[in-house]
């Protein structure tokens, strides 16, 4: 039965502490911390003077001591080392994140010159390179509150190894893929890194998992995933049938879960055979609007706002509810997704993309009087339909050098016209539907 | 070794272990994403396959800066002259 906590540490302190909490494989050998020890090295973490501090997630067992034992302290943001260079310049000095601890082989990153003012909000920001990105104020208590909702509707056991591959810095990694675990007294193996990911389920031999799309199918089609493994939760953005079907293949349960960065993560989840009927997590309750936007209210995990943008906060949190921008329907009790009314793609590997900060770098490169659109594929790439005759492969080329890898154009396709409405918006599906 | 036999192991690497691409012509100014066809994660599986036949490790934040087969036969030679 799953426990309410309200601060890391004592969730920690609610555990077995001679049960295992933590395994990471390294080069020199297996290294395994209990809850009791790992309990006592977030106790003694020396507290920096300064007040915002950020960590970088590597998903090692210091970053992990780190964050439970500077939570409550100090305000935290979590990075991720493995970040765009100039992404993470940017996040350091929009959290004034004067303190830095952990590594990243990012070049030129340094600490922010000013220091915020005194707090304990845990910050994570929503998205990589897009001006959308912002940085969402969440505390210990409010991620506490998003395990124990996740452990009430799937529980662990105390025997069970939960693999844990995605980056701590973004909220379904550290949500889903550690404090869920750790809440229910399971033992968290720490992912070795992008490198090692298509071996970690052979070493490690895991019981469960949380995954992205992507890496769920590439993972289940090449039968990298082990025999032990009976639970796989997917999250982060919708998943293809192909996908699912890949993996309940092979035997495994998939639940697919349904959350925002700004709801601490886990709003549904699902639990029977139909993975998109998702079963509202108890602490929530959910309104569908009259253009079938979903609205959310929680007492225990909504957002405190982005990080010193009210104004910004005030456009999808107001009266205590969540706008967020998604579309889906009730049936049955059950929480069904029909799409997105923001134009906010989430890729297969779980990073976002905000078209039209993302149409307008590229107008910018294409040059006066392009006419052009960007849709994402059934495979969650993106392809651009471009207007004849222009010629721009070696233009997307330079666009793609400063994307990262998920979020490149993957297919130029040439077409007579754009298709538009009288006002001059994009008709986006009538591109997908002529391929 | 020299750099066709590197493009030749190559070629052979990606046949082998990415179904699909046993017919693709891969050249040097092929494209990965937008003419191979590779998603993120089969570019670093193919990546972390070269890695081990050849026995080296190219710097993480070095493939994302890789465009095209180029740029990846680019990064193994720099990586084999340091085994030097």
């Amino acid at each position: 039965m799953a426990v309410r906590y309200t601060t890391l540490r004592g969730l920690l302190a609610g555990q077995d502490p001679e049960a295992p909490a933590l395994e990471k494989l390294t080069p020199e050998g297996p290294v395994r911390l209990t809850y009791g020890e790992l309990l006592a090295a977030a106790e003694n973490y020396p507290v920096p003077a300064e007040q915002n501090v950020g960590i970088f997630c590597d998903n090692s067992i210091e970053s992990v001591t780190a964050v439970f034992g500077l939570a409550g302290r100090r305000r935290l943001v979590l990075l991720d080392p493995a970040g765009n260079e100039e992404t993470l310049r940017e996040q350091i000095e929009r959290a004034h994140a004067a303190k830095l601890i952990g590594h990243t082989d990012a070049e030129d990153i340094s600490p922010a010159q000013t220091d915020g003012g005194p707090g304990t909000e845990i910050l994570f920001f929503t998205s990589g390179t897009t001006e959308s990105a912002r940085a969402v104020m969440l505390d210990e208590s409010r991620l506490c509150a998003a395990a124990y909702n996740g452990g009430s509707l799937l529980p662990l056991a105390p025997q069970d190894r939960l693999l844990s591959v995605l980056p701590h810095s973004h909220v379904f990694g550290f949500v889903c893929s550690l404090l869920w675990p750790l809440s229910c007294g399971a033992e968290v193996c720490l992912g070795r890194g992008l490198k090692q990911i298509f071996f970690d389920f052979a070493a490690y031999r895991p019981t469960a998992s949380s995954l992205v799309p992507e890496m769920a199918g590439f993972l289940a089609a090449r039968g990298l995933l082990n025999e032990e493994l009976r639970l796989v939760l997917i999250g982060a953005g919708d998943c293809p049938d192909s996908v699912l079907a890949a993996v309940k293949a092979r035997g495994i349960r998939v639940s697919f879960g349904y959350g925002l960065t700004e709801t601490s993560s886990g709003i549904a989840l699902s639990l029977g055979e139909d993975p998109r009927a998702m079963t509202v997590c108890p602490d929530y309750r959910l309104e569908i609007a009259e253009d079938g936007e979903i609205v959310v209210s929680c007492d225990t995990t909504l957002m405190k706002g982005y990080y010193e943008d009210p104004e910004a906060t005030e456009k999808v949190l107001r009266d205590g509810r969540l706008y967020t921008g998604d579309l889906g329907r009730i049936e049955d009790g059950k929480l069904f997704l029909t799409g997105r009314k923001k134009e906010v793609l989430v890729m297969g590997d779980g990073t976002k993309v905000f078209l039209p900060a993302y149409e307008r770098a590229l107008a910018a490169l294409l040059g006066e009087g392009s006419d052009f659109a960007v849709v994402q594929r059934p495979d969650k790439t993106l392809a651009l339909y471009a207007a004849k005759p222009r010629e721009i492969e070696e233009k997307i080329d330079a666009f793609n050098a400063g994307q990262t890898r998920s979020q490149r154009i993957a297919q130029i396709v040439y077409v007579d016209s754009i298709p538009r409405t009288a006002t001059g918006k994009v008709r986006r599906y009538l591109l997908s539907e002529g391929e | 070794m020299q750099r066709e036999e590197i493009a030749a192991k190559v070629r052979e690497l990606i046949r082998t272990h990415q179904p699909g691409f046993e017919d693709v012509d891969i050249q040097e100014d092929t494209r990965i994403n937008t003419e191979a066809g590779f998603d993120s994660l089969t570019f670093v599986y193919i990546m972390c396959k070269i890695e081990a036949e050849l026995g080296i490790s190219i710097p993480h934040r070095r493939w994302e800066k890789m465009l095209t087969f180029g740029d990846v036969l680019d990064a193994i030679e720099k990586e084999l002259a340091k085994k030097k």
